[in-house]
């Protein structure tokens, strides 16, 4: 059960993280925390569960560098425009 | 089969976009989405399973949806470069893996492999562009870990990663919970809708398109399949949020992007409440009018302009070109459910399904916001026949498409009982 609490307070930090950081980076630094709460989670319910937890970790951990490569990407991009990630200069969109 | 022909063309498409021209890659994308339906329309209603990898109604319905969207997509778009083609091509493969398996984990993998091509695809144009598409990255990946940490949960709390696995206690109900908000996110439920408007106003209005279409279809599937043991009741509330939020706050809308991106938010809302009484059949066919009618509106605001569309920019449409003013009509009419259009017969399916459920309360709701979104729908149906200088260009090809479409949802809506039988079976 240790394991399960502790990644109910590994995503618990991670929602913190993305509701009160205010650059993208630190935003989506903290989505991956929560994915890695999630992938904690998995392993530790594979031990009763049999091996099926752990596969699907390593398949989060490949879904999670994909989503890097497109996120930073983008971040990248933003800055380059701006030369800020701060999310809340990004309001031309409005209405 | 499906499966098969959209993989084999991304990869093989993949290799081929670095030697071949753009427009020659273009019909090649066209040749492998249409040999997509085709192999879909051969198969329709045999079910298939192998592995993890089912193909049944819901799967065949949904991801047939989805297909007319990315063509419709392709079509529509004049891009220079080959990519934007081949990720409409590799999004629609996720969209069709996501309607077709019960495994939460592959669930996840084709939400991403439908994801991230479509926030490339914001991006599209620079500017507003990359606004958009950063504020969907970030709130599509949130929801991506809600997913995932519900399917963690769901794993903890049944012994197993299928969805629609029967489970009892705080922590299945939990899973169910996450679960539906991340897929809350991406078919814009309120309150997870946020995103929604901003995304729409600022991607190419043809991506916009595919957005309000083809990830629609897919993740309502998706949560049919989460949602097939009980419905959780926080559906409920999803439900009532959105019909009041999305009609309430398009009312005062000024661009037509705008409006619509709300109004597929009120329209989600419609869908979920089909979901919460449990017929798929009527939420099928929902949809289907659905995506005829906002892909119509979209590929008529798409031909007037690839940017921002103020309201003001479509009087006098009408005039200039009768066909397409028609056609924006029509679209507003049947998303807007008057008979005798496609649209009506979608809302009655939903409601007499939500009466026989004995939803009264969620009912009466949405048959009162139904009303009040006849005031903004009017407003858009109407402008184009107002005296103004509304400019477009379309092409034959556009026009021959929107004219049927325009036809297609009136002879659905005059005679409905033609596809119900082929979504009931498929």
């Amino acid at each position: 059960m240790s394991y399960l609490y502790a990644s109910v307070l590994l995503f618990a930090l991670g929602v913190y993280g993305v509701l009160t950081r205010r650059t993208a980076i630190l935003v989506f630094l903290s989505i991956e925390l929560m994915l890695n709460a999630a992938n904690l989670s998995l392993v530790g319910f594979a031990r009763a569960f049999g091996l099926e937890g752990q596969v699907a970790a390593l398949m989060v951990i490949a879904i999670a560098a994909a989503e890097v490569a497109v996120g930073l990407g983008l971040i990248v991009a933003i800055f380059r425009q701006r030369e800020s990630t701060a999310v809340d200069d990004l309001s031309e969109l409005r209405g | 089969m499906t499966l098969l022909v959209l993989s084999l063309f991304s990869v093989a498409l993949t290799l081929l976009g670095f030697f071949v021209s753009v427009p020659l890659f273009k019909r090649f994308t066209i040749l492998g989405l249409s040999l997509a339906l085709l192999s879909l329309l051969l198969t329709w209603g045999k079910p298939f399973a192998l592995g993890p990898y089912h193909v049944d109604g819901i799967s065949q319905v949904f991801t047939l949806l989805a297909l007319l969207g990315a063509l419709w997509t392709v079509g529509l778009v004049r891009s220079g470069r080959f990519e934007f083609y081949l990720l409409v091509l590799y999004a629609t493969l996720g969209m069709h893996l996501l309607a077709s398996t019960q495994n939460l984990i592959l669930m996840l993998v084709a939400l991403e492999a439908l994801s991230l091509p479509l926030y490339a695809l914001a991006t599209w144009r620079r500017g507003e562009g990359l606004e958009a598409a950063l504020k969907y990255f970030l709130l599509g990946a949130l929801a991506a870990a809600f997913f995932l940490y519900g399917t963690a949960l769901h794993y903890g709390a049944t012994g197993n990663l299928l969805a629609g696995t029967p489970g009892e206690g705080p922590l299945y109900a939990l899973a169910l919970g996450l679960l539906l908000v991340g897929l809350g996110f991406k078919v814009a439920l309120a309150p997870f809708h946020f995103w929604t408007p901003d995304v729409y106003q600022g991607s190419p209005t043809p991506v916009v398109l595919f957005m309000a279409t083809g990830v629609k279809a897919a993740a309502f599937a998706a949560l049919l399949r989460v949602a097939a043991p009980g419905v959780p009741d926080a559906l409920a509330l999803l439900v009532a949020f959105s019909v009041l939020l999305g009609n309430l706050a398009a009312l005062g809308q000024k661009e037509a992007k705008r409006l619509l991106a709300y109004s597929s938010i009120a329209h989600a809302g419609y869908m979920a409440l089909a979901l919460y009484t449990g017929n798929a059949t009527a939420l099928g066919f929902y949809l289907l009018t659905y995506v005829l009618a906002t892909g119509l509106a979209f590929a008529v605001l798409s031909e007037v302009s690839p940017d921002r569309v103020p309201l003001e920019r479509l009087k006098g449409l009408f005039h200039r070109d009768p066909l397409l003013g028609l056609g924006l009509f029509v679209a507003s009419l049947s998303l807007l459910g008057l008979p005798p259009l496609a649209g009506f017969w979608g809302k009655y399916l939903v409601f007499t399904e939500a009466a026989k459920a004995g939803q009264w309360g969620l009912l009466v709701l949405a048959l009162i916001t139904s009303a009040v979104s006849a005031y903004y729908y009017l407003a858009l149906g109407l402008a184009v026949f107002q005296k103004g200088a509304a400019e477009a260009h379309p092409r034959p090809l556009a026009r021959g498409v929107a004219l049927g479409v325009a036809l297609l949802l009136i002879l659905l809506g005059l005679i409905p009982g033609a596809v119900l039988p082929a979504l009931a079976a498929g």
